[in-house]
């Protein structure tokens, strides 16, 4: 899975650089966030920018991202959802379970204040 | 010596195969290091020894009876025997035996080349035990998908007679993580079918397993809750995130049909999009999703949606595997698609409906084997009733 990891201080950037994120490969997205997790950073920002379809694996990737982030009393946020990305979200309600952002600065920037 | 000739020795060398010269009196006059690594022997050892050293004693006549007749010179090629080393193990080895002649081609001895064959066997005897394991796994794994077929219910044994009814699964392995079912809460009214269809996230075994345990719940869960699909919804939801690894997740439609009311209500865990296509005004409603998928939050509230439905109207309820489903080129099949299907056809039965689309969507990917586990419900709304 092409996923650029960042470490921008207050959280850590990942940027999927795929236009699925699918069953192939959202084992790999999780296991990278529980990398994460172990080194203690658990605040995240997932930017979806170059994501055009997110299957029902892909979300689970995410919500488990999200509950392991929240149990470390961290966050996971998400930021540039495409227009089918986000009716994906809001199809299943999960819109609520996230905090979405435009872009992953305006998400980074969430977690200075 | 010649480029030519060192370039050759430079090859026997280096080869893996044990590659002995042997004169017309069948004693050594060469080896190669593989040789010396393989039986054990320095060169100075085997020099001069009759190359039936390298033999068991009952198979010393074998060679011998080659020799002869590469002497007269025939090739002898990929013979298999067993030789010895000179720490008294055996080796399997291929043997080929050609004759070396001088310049005026008169033969003067042979070339013995014995390629060790022991990694072979090991691989073909992990191929075997592989093979066996495989076998085993997949006949478990044909019992389980016959079990599961057990947990689909049967369409035949439906006790409604007012609604066609017509469900079918497609699994993309043996076994799956979609499901439908039907529950009958007859303590409200003889006239009410519950449904349910639901998607596992991911597929095969684990999924599976999952999916059994939901329709046990379910059903348990029906039996106290009756019609109440929130309280049921709210139940499964817990019993799913106690019980699913962190990050699976399943969609879930739970419906209550009333025949008499002509009505339905739901409640839908992230299940959609799901249609009653309103035959009269030729239009679909999307009954919307309720809640997040279970597994997604421990504490979810879903709260309960109703519609009515007129005679001919149809429910639809399908699994993601049919618009998500690609075809080779890498397109969608869509839930819009789905829907033009769905129109065309809306005056089939439910189960023509259903075979139809489940075929399309077969077609569509051009696999044998479907990437998801795709189903779909379809309920025909009453034609008569008094």
């Amino acid at each position: 899975m092409n996923l650029q990891i960042e470490d921008k201080g207050a959280a850590v950037l990942l940027a999927i650089n795929e236009e699925r994120l699918d069953a192939h490969n959202s084992g790999e997205l999780k296991n990278q966030m529980l990398k994460l997790f172990e080194e203690g950073k658990n605040n995240l920002v997932v930017d979806l920018q170059a994501v055009r379809f997110v299957d029902s694996s892909g979300l689970g990737a995410l919500v488990s991202g999200f509950k392991n982030a929240s149990s470390r009393n961290g966050n996971l946020k998400l930021s540039g959802l495409q227009l089918q990305v986000k009716s994906m979200f809001e199809l299943t309600r999960l819109h609520r379970v996230f905090e979405i952002y435009t872009d992953s600065a305006e998400a980074l920037a969430s977690f200075q204040q | 010596m010649d480029e030519v000739s060192s370039f050759l020795l430079s090859v026997i060398e280096s080869s893996d195969d044990a590659i002995i010269g042997l004169n017309k009196q069948g004693d050594i006059v060469s080896c190669n290091p593989a040789t010396e690594k393989t039986y054990g022997y320095s060169g100075k050892e085997l020099i001069g020894e009759q190359i039936t050293k390298l033999s068991l004693p009952d198979r010393i006549k074998e060679i011998s009876l080659i020799l002869l007749r590469t002497f007269n010179g025939e090739r002898v090629a990929h013979f298999q025997t067993i030789l010895l080393r000179k720490n008294g193990t055996t080796i399997p080895v291929s043997l080929s035996i050609s004759p070396v002649t001088d310049k005026h081609d008169l033969i003067v001895g042979a070339s013995f080349i014995a390629r060790d064959l022991s990694r072979h066997f090991t691989f073909e005897k992990t191929l075997r035990e592989t093979e066996r394991r495989y076998q085993q796994l997949k006949s478990s794994l044909e019992l389980a998908h016959e079990v599961q077929e057990t947990l689909l219910p049967s369409i035949n044994n439906m006790t409604f007679p007012e609604l066609d009814v017509y469900a079918k699964t497609l699994y993309s392995e043996d076994v799956g993580g979609d499901y439908f079912d039907f529950y009958y809460p007859e303590t409200v009214s003889r006239n009410i079918l519950g449904i349910a269809v639901g998607d596992v996230s991911g597929h095969g075994t684990s999924a599976a397993l999952l999916m059994a345990m939901v329709k046990g719940a379910l059903q348990t869960e029906a039996e106290h809750s009756q019609d109440n699909l929130e309280k049921i919804m709210d139940r499964l939801n817990k019993f799913f995130s106690r019980h699913a690894e962190n990050g699976l997740l399943m969609t879930l439609f739970l419906g209550v049909v009333d025949v008499r009311l002509r009505s339905i209500k739901w409640c839908s865990a992230g299940q959609g999009p799901v249609y009653i296509y309103h035959t009269n005004g030729q239009c679909f409603e999307e009954l919307s999703c309720t809640g997040s998928p279970l597994g997604a939050l421990d504490e979810m509230k879903n709260e309960c949606q109703s519609s009515k439905f007129r005679e001919g109207d149809i429910l639809i309820v399908g699994t993601d595997g049919i618009w998500e489903a690609l075809s080779p080129a890498g397109e969608m099949f869509s839930v819009e698609r789905f829907r033009q299907l769905l129109a065309t056809w809306h005056q089939k039965s439910s189960k023509e409906i259903c075979t139809r689309m489940l075929a399309r969507v077969k077609q569509f990917t051009a696999q044998d084997k479907l990437y998801d586990d795709t189903s779909l419900m379809i309920i025909k709304f009453p034609v008569v009733i008094n």
